[in-house]
């Protein structure tokens, strides 16, 4: 199908070679939605970090633990389009409420959130964390229950301090769910769509334009199946590429249990 | 005695810092739950009122009539319906086959369904729709309902692992007794395998619940609209208007099943997340 100039609603199709890519490659725009998926997925290491010290400190015999694990997961639980739907009146230019709460403390007129293009992909990372780091956070949590005690007691014997036990403990054993983590998060990162389309669409100047979204564009706007299946290939060649190149490093940081 | 006090004090720090991080949280809600029991105009009103001044519930009553919110709720059910009984049946039942019967290849197959997962959902979406196109079925919902009916390869993976731990004497037995392989995994397997279902069946829901991107390529008119497609016209609606409140407070009533849900099984939530992300 991408070999072919296919116009769905025509009902016109022809064999047109790799003209659909020529074009493809040849469109500044769809370089454009693949930088800024590649840019959007700066969230995924900040939301890593963030869930791994929510994990470590709610792993820790403390009162209210169990409230505060379920106050971080409730944006996983919350209806997709709401959650954007509510991102978007929080960021608000004029009225939203962080702009609103900026003029009220510093009396200064705050950045348009989704209306500046330099700030579009920065609103969608913050968000991007706020929604993910709940899910992320449980996972570590059950990674950080799968060390054996005995680990810290050979550290403790051996004089070590709290930083030894993370360093030489926690880390690599969280190496298997963190490699987990990245790999789903940087397969749907590469597919980021439906936040986007909610909150900014395209963004101004087309600044927050993602892959898919892109051929969604083509595909079902502009009705060109031919030029959308060519962007499914080049996704799916890209996702697998990086899938392969994360399992060949992964040996050399995974820690394998098994052993 | 120095290790408790010492333990103490990094506890009451952690947990001052835990409430901070709560409230950021918690923030975003606070601000919906805010917006919703707005007046129109008091929606743009600055200082920020947190507390609504006066407390109205009339976006909570209006949002009915002004999207078809209902219907789509209504139609995610019918959807979520047969994919859920279904889909669970079929996943429970191949996961029987490939954990306790003898299949030849089966561990090559098995590898096979699980490359299937592999392969992202964004990039089957032409090759599907225009399938479905052929067959003059979209902008309805079978093409939402029928791929799901057929079971689940998450789903599957998860029950499989969970069959793994339960014992096959119980096969034996069931056998001794001269049952079939379908009454002994009905009679005896299924019940068994309860939890499992429960937490898998959940996850699913929301997911179904939550799903946009194929609503929205295969359903054209608004009669046929999902939860999340009835919600995104009402934000287009509403916007130009500053309809705030409307938008809120459809957000909430959209959110609300899940919460609901969420809350009932807290438990199941965080345990199945847990086995299927770090075993998987």
């Amino acid at each position: 199908m991408s070999f072919t100039n296919w116009n769905i609603v025509a009902g016109t199709k022809s064999i047109v070679g790799f003209d659909n890519y020529i074009q493809l490659f040849r469109d500044s725009l769809f370089w454009k939605s693949v930088l800024n998926t590649v840019y959007l997925m700066i969230g995924i290491p900040i939301g890593m970090i963030f869930s791994l010290l929510l994990a470590m400190a709610l792993n820790r015999k403390m009162p209210g633990k169990k409230v505060f694990r379920v106050i971080v997961y409730l944006p996983a639980v919350s209806s997709m389009v709401a959650i954007a739907l509510l991102w978007r009146w929080i960021y608000n230019s004029e009225y939203g409420v962080l702009n609103l709460m900026i003029r009220q403390l510093f009396g200064a007129q705050g950045p348009g959130w989704l209306t500046d293009p330099s700030w579009v992909k920065i609103s969608l990372i913050i968000m991007g964390i706020w929604h993910g780091v709940g899910a992320t956070m449980i996972l570590f949590l059950a990674g950080l229950q799968n060390v054996p005690k005995d680990y810290y007691e050979v550290v403790d014997v051996n004089g070590g301090n709290s930083f030894h036990k993370f360093w030489y403990v926690t880390m690599p054993m969280l190496t298997p769910v963190s490699f987990y983590v990245l790999i789903t998060g940087v397969i749907g990162g590469l597919q980021a769509f439906g936040d986007q389309f909610i909150i900014t669409g395209v963004g101004p100047e087309h600044s927050a334009i993602t892959i898919v979204y892109y051929l969604w564009e083509k595909g079902f706007v502009s009705r060109d199946m031919g030029l959308a299946c060519s962007v499914s290939w080049i996704l799916s060649i890209g996702i697998m590429i990086v899938t392969l190149i994360q399992f060949k490093c992964s040996n050399k940081w995974v820690y394998d249990t098994s052993n | 005695m120095k290790i408790k006090a010492k333990n103490r004090t990094t506890n009451v720090i952690i947990f001052v810092i835990m409430s901070f991080v709560s409230i950021t949280m918690l923030f975003p809600f606070a601000w919906m739950i805010s917006t919703s029991l707005k007046q129109k105009i008091h929606a743009l009103d600055f200082p920020i009122q947190w507390i609504p001044h006066p407390l109205t519930f009339t976006a909570y009553v209006d949002v009915w009539d002004v999207s078809p919110l209902l219907s789509g709720m209504i139609n995610s059910l019918i959807i979520a319906i047969p994919v859920l009984v279904a889909g669970t049946f079929v996943s429970a039942l191949g996961a029987f086959a490939f954990s306790k019967m003898e299949v030849p290849h089966k561990n090559a197959l098995f590898m096979g369904l699980l490359a299937t997962m592999m392969i992202p959902g964004a990039v089957t979406l032409i090759p599907q729709y225009v399938v479905w196109g052929k067959l003059g079925l979209v902008d309805t919902f079978i093409p939402l309902i029928v791929p799901g009916m057929l079971g689940n390869v998450t789903m599957m993976f998860f029950f499989r692992q969970y069959l793994n731990g339960l014992p096959n004497e119980f096969i034996d037995a069931a056998k001794i007794d001269g049952a079939s392989w379908m009454t002994t995994f009905v009679k005896i397997f299924l019940p068994m395998m309860k939890p499992a279902i429960a937490a898998q069946v959940i996850f699913w829901f929301m997911g179904i619940w939550n799903d946009f991107i194929g609503p929205l390529i295969y359903l054209d008119s608004e009669k046929n609209y999902t939860v999340q497609l009835a919600l995104r016209l009402l934000s287009s609606m509403s916007e130009a208007t500053s309809e705030y409140p409307l938008i809120m407070a459809g957000s909430v009533i959209s959110t609300l099943p899940l919460l609901m849900i969420f809350i009932c099984f807290q438990r199941y939530f965080m345990e199945s997340m847990a086995i299927s992300g770090v075993k998987g």
